[in-house]
């Protein structure tokens, strides 16, 4: 499997929602986004470049590279509500070799495959700031942050990478 | 470090939760009819079981949700987790 050398970049802006619903009204929301939403924990859909990912029973961050059209109404409908947040986060891409360890330096989950396989997400920790985390490659994570958490998240990430490079195995 | 068992998400790392003491305090429906002591005992009484101890967790850094261990308090060893609104599940004495 190659993978590149291990680097950190920050993503283009996007467009960004968080979704609550109840369950019973998943279907209609699923409807509305043109996608199935998961309904499960680590769960994630993805229709053209829209994604869903889970965050909890009754939520949902849906990330899309363009603003769309649904208004406050057609959600109240559903007795939903669709907010959105994208300046909340900025999102930092970690991908290459080792990637995993990386963020294994200040994440407590199993970033394993087999127990967070490529499509996994979770909202979770790293070292004192709330991430979310999401594996779109078997060596590339997408890295949710709270916009005034960027900093401190974006050093120590940065720091692994140097180190997790300067201990990488040529091949 | 614990791997506390959330009835949405499965095992996770204790660092991500919140403890929210005993489960299973019921709020009293009308508070000013209650004299000082009972409002008291509703605000600050709790069993200190030593053993198995019922009580609320939130998976602040995951779901957000709010659910209920059972926990043996001399072991930290975890019985059960079961969501709220759900009858805690039958605990066998230790
Ligand atoms: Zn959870």
């Amino acid at each position: 499997m190659t993978s590149g050398p291990l680097s950190l970049e920050t993503l283009q802006p996007m467009t960004r929602h968080i979704l609550r619903c109840r369950e019973r009204r998943v279907a209609e929301a699923s409807d509305l986004l043109g996608l199935d939403l998961p309904r499960s924990a680590y769960g994630t859909a993805s229709h053209a470049d829209r994604h869903a990912l889970w965050l909890g029973p009754d939520e949902w961050l849906i990330l899309a590279p363009e603003p769309f059209a649904a208004t406050a109404d057609v959600w109240a409908a559903i007795g939903a509500s669709f907010v959105e947040v994208s300046d909340r986060q900025v999102a930092l891409q970690l991908s290459g070799a080792g990637a995993d360890t990386c963020l294994a330096g200040g994440c407590p989950l199993d970033l394993a495959l087999p127990a967070f396989p490529i499509g996994a997400c979770a909202r979770t920790v790293f070292h004192k700031a709330e991430i979310i985390v999401w594996r779109t490659g078997s060596s590339r994570f997408q890295v949710e942050i709270g916009r005034s958490f960027a900093p401190y998240v974006t050093r120590l990430l940065s720091q692994q990478v140097q180190r997790g490079r300067s201990l990488a195995v040529p091949t | 470090m614990l791997l506390i068992p959330c009835p949405y998400c499965g095992n996770r790392p204790e660092i991500e939760f919140s403890y929210g003491g005993q489960a299973h305090i019921a709020r009293p429906p009308v508070p000013e009819e209650l004299d000082d002591d009972a409002w008291g005992a509703f605000l600050y009484a709790r069993d200190n079981v030593r053993g198995p101890h019922r009580e609320r967790w939130r998976h602040l850094h995951g779901c957000a949700r709010f659910f209920n261990l059972v926990r043996d308090t001399r072991t930290d060893r975890i019985i059960a987790s079961y969501r709220v609104g759900t009858p805690c599940p039958r605990v066998e004495p230790l």
